[in-house]
């Protein structure tokens, strides 16, 4: 399950999630080009945690397979 | 008691069958405890897979059929599972025994493609023979300068049951003298469950199994250490080697993927990485000193293609800079050297597989995989990379030479 959430819903989504699914998000989520959201890839949230978040969280996507639109933030090492 | 019947997919325990037929797609488990014991004139259909834990034996004169499974002593590791008598593998089947396993007898390896592989002190004594094509490949070691070796396919690295947050080093007694522990990682950057934890993949023990990666994942030491921590001083004779076997699935859309890495991406930082650059497609060795120069070896140019699984063997000088490299089996691909950055401190990060300490970016991208990884601690030699090959080969099934 891949999950893309927009950063201003950060501070709320995080909590939320741990206590759905009993699984932190990390600290450093890769985000995308634009510095718009976060992604991350769990293979501990099931469909019934999505749907339980998803009426949270009306905004945050949950997808099955990874989106072929997310553009990771450059980064140099 | 069952005396006469069928029994698909059951589980048995300190218990004898004799005479049993197993059908294709059937998974029997005689687990759990020591003295289990399939005799008599037991046969297996294509498929059928028996896992047994210490002690187990099978005996008699069983026969296994194409594509069955013997999968040997799952812990406690030192138990004695044997294949004795008059037992028979046909084509394709294959035997994977971990400990002191043992076959012999009047056994015999039939027909082309029939593969036995054992671990640790096996044996083949008695009458027995093997047909054309059909290979036995002997207990193989890590060669003796390895200081850690982190191995998805060894149930001693990953039971899948306990301790799920870390892949554990499997060398008892590393090189340098440090203790094994030192070496262990976390699933993730913490020794808690996370979304940045690869997903293990398989069943443990088993030559298929590997750690997938997401596009966010890493593995990341649980402790700093001395070996990792003085990788690029230029100060120091460290001589060192690393072996990483991965799949390589699709561009990340980012700069780098880090195959390893032993710094954070802050500037100030001391450290290597061992990197894939996603714009170019080169492979690349980066050191960074603690004054903020940096240096890049080119490796290979355009190194791995997508979704490919690929080893790869990295020798190391850190005063000189001279470098070796193998892909994919015991030839050398490439060799040079490069003057390292003035380096004179040790590093404060952890080793990270698949990423950075402290960097969110360079993580594996969506679907690649993780099979093995390690390093040693002396020069690499073509006898280390041989050992090193036949290694990996015995522990994932593959053909690299």
């Amino acid at each position: 399950m891949f999950i893309r959430w927009k950063i201003e819903d950060d501070a709320g989504f995080r909590p939320a999630y741990l206590a759905e699914t009993g699984e932190s998000i990390q600290d450093n989520p890769p985000l995308n080009d634009a510095e718009t959201h976060y992604m991350v890839g769990s293979s501990r949230c099931t469909l019934a945690n999505a749907a339980n978040l998803q009426m949270l969280f009306p905004d945050v996507e949950f997808m099955s397979d990874y989106p072929n639109d997310w553009t990771p933030k450059q980064e140099e090492m | 008691m069952l005396k006469t019947g069928v029994l698909n997919s059951g589980v048995l325990s300190q218990c004898v069958l004799k005479q049993g037929v197993f059908g294709g797609d059937d998974v029997i488990l005689v687990g759990g405890n020591a003295s289990a014991t399939l005799n008599g004139f037991g046969s297996m259909s294509a498929n059928a897979k028996v896992i047994r834990s210490a002690s187990a034996a099978l005996s008699g004169v069983g026969s296994l059929s194409a594509d069955a499974n013997i999968v040997g002593v799952v812990p406690p590791i030192s138990g004695s599972a044997t294949l004795s008598g008059e037992g028979s593998m046909s084509a394709s089947a294959r035997a994977i025994r971990k400990g002191v396993a043992t076959l012999n007898g009047f056994g015999t390896v039939a027909l082309a493609r029939a593969k036995v592989t054992r671990h640790g002190s096996a044996t083949l004594d008695g009458v027995g023979s093997l047909s054309a094509n059909a290979t036995l490949s002997g207990a193989v070691s890590l060669p003796a300068s390895t200081e850690f070796w982190l191995d998805a396919t060894d149930i001693n690295s990953y039971d899948n049951v306990t301790d799920l947050q870390t892949w554990k080093n499997v060398v008892t007694s590393p090189s340098s003298g440090a203790s094994q522990i030192t070496y262990d990682v976390n699933r993730g950057t913490t020794s808690s469950s996370s979304t940045d934890d690869p997903t293990f993949t398989g069943t443990a023990g088993d030559s298929g199994a590997y750690f997938s990666y997401d596009g966010g994942d890493l593995f990341l030491a649980k402790y700093t250490n001395t070996f990792i921590q003085t990788l690029t001083r230029s100060d120091q004779t460290n001589e060192w080697w690393a072996a990483c076997h991965f799949r390589r699935s699709q561009f990340t859309g980012g700069l780098f993927t880090s195959l390893f890495s032993s710094s954070s991406s802050v500037v100030s930082e001391h450290g290597g990485a061992f990197l894939y650059d996603e714009a170019t497609g080169d492979l690349l060795f980066w050191r960074r000193n603690a004054t903020g120069n940096t240096n890049a070896i080119t490796i290979e140019s355009n190194a791995f293609s997508l979704n490919t699984d690929y080893l790869v063997i990295f020798g190391y000088n850190s005063s000189t800079g001279e470098w070796s490299y193998y892909k994919n089996g015991k030839t050398l691909t490439a060799s040079g050297t490069n003057s390292p950055p003035t380096s004179t401190v040790d590093g404060s990060d952890k080793l990270g597989i698949g990423g950075a300490d402290g960097a969110s970016g360079s993580r594996h991208p969506n679907t690649a995989r993780q099979y093995q990884f390690g390093m040693g601690n002396t020069a690499l030699t073509s006898g280390i990379v041989s050992d090193i090959v036949d290694y990996v080969n015995q522990q994932s099934g593959t053909s690299y030479s």
